[in-house]
């Protein structure tokens, strides 16, 4: 579902050259992982998996710390403006 | 500025993602020196699309191989541990190395584990014999019609390799799977489809990591990346399908070939 989204974002921002849809698309890409981390946790800690249940949260946790730290980071360029490849 | 066409990231999308999923790489490995050397993007972003590119080619192909039952989630799990702290790590070190370094980091990389692979191409790692527990972390595998048992051996190799897969996917903008499935192959009794399978899920949870650190810098070329992504998608969906229809040993020798090559092109680049 999300991969599908992500392509229609993508689909559209390249078609009409707005960045608007293509962040988005992207982000939501990134954030596929992550969903799948947290459906895989939630179903080890309902089968009573624990000991894998907590190793995936333990990843979650990391990843989530990722996103924490990436909101504090000053951008190096404006808005993606660091994009070297110009695509008409 | 460069110009670039659409057509043509998407088609290199296409063809990284194709040989990623087949190989449980992601797909970085061909696109971070295509995009450096044959078409000059400065290496952050490139960096930054690969890791865009390695989810989207992590994702659609997990779908496949899911359905197949080639991937260990417990054992992927366990080393995702080591390798999200490793990709914490390297995506936060990465702004203090130059460019010359991350190259010749790459290329040695590369071309050290294409000769591990060609050298245990050979080797099989299954065991006929179905009665043997495979233990909590090990499993068993379909190879057409017969089945296998396999059991991991050196878990604690497994995970060191898994930490500087980590930090590897946040400097150079791999999937890491670069590391895990020669080693998990090598040297800790994996079967070659089910580490690349097992890697391609890591790998999209690995290069999260360390994208999201990229994006907040704002070394996302949002076109370029898009680009990409678009043409992995389905790119990776044909590898995922593909990868049973060619054999393990033919895998493992196209693998080490291909990091060979590109290793020390990317290594030869810095002199």
């Amino acid at each position: 579902m999300g991969l599908l989204v992500s392509s229609s974002l993508f689909v559209v921002g390249l078609a009409l050259g707005t960045s608007g849809p293509l962040k988005w698309g992207i982000l939501l890409l990134m954030l596929t992982p992550v969903a799948r981390v947290v459906i895989l946790t939630v179903g080890l800690l309902h089968g009573r998996d624990f000991l894998f249940g907590l190793v995936s949260l333990f990843v979650l946790g990391v990843l989530l710390s990722g996103i924490v730290v990436s909101g504090r980071l000053g951008p190096r360029h404006a808005s993606g403006a660091g994009a070297p490849a110009r695509i008409p | 500025m460069i110009e670039l066409s659409p057509w043509l990231l998407i088609a290199l999308g296409g063809g990284a993602g194709l040989v990623g999923a087949l190989l449980g790489l992601g797909g970085g490995i061909f696109l971070v020196p295509l995009l450096t050397l044959a078409l000059g993007v400065p290496i952050r972003a490139a960096i930054a699309a690969s890791l865009i590119s390695v989810i989207a080619t992590a994702s659609a192909s997990s779908t496949v191989n899911l359905d197949r039952g080639l991937v260990n989630l417990r054992l992927g799990m366990v080393l995702e541990v080591a390798t999200s702290i490793g990709g914490l790590a390297g995506g936060v070190t990465a702004a203090l190395l130059s460019p010359r370094h991350l190259f010749l980091l790459f290329g040695l990389t590369l071309a050290g584990m294409g000769v591990i692979m060609a050298r245990r191409s050979g080797r099989r790692n299954v065991i006929a014999d179905t009665g043997v527990d495979p233990g909590r972390l090990g499993g068993r595998i379909l190879e057409g019609e017969t089945p296998y048992v396999y059991r991991v051996r050196r878990l604690p190799l497994a995970l060191g390799a898994s930490l500087v897969a980590g930090a590897i996917s946040g400097l150079l903008g791999l999937g890491g799977g670069i590391i895990k499935v020669p080693i998990l192959n090598a040297f800790c009794g994996i079967p070659i489809r089910v580490a690349a399978a097992t890697s391609a899920f890591m790998i999209g949870v690995t290069a999260a990591a360390s994208s999201f650190l990229y994006f907040g810098r704002g070394d996302v070329a949002f076109p370029l990346s898009a680009a990409i992504a678009l043409g992995a998608l389905p790119g990776s969906l044909l590898g995922a399908r593909l990868t049973h229809r060619v054999q393990a040993r033919s895998l493992k020798v196209i693998m080490a070939a291909v990091l060979l090559i590109v290793g020390a092109q990317m290594a030869l680049k810095t002199l």
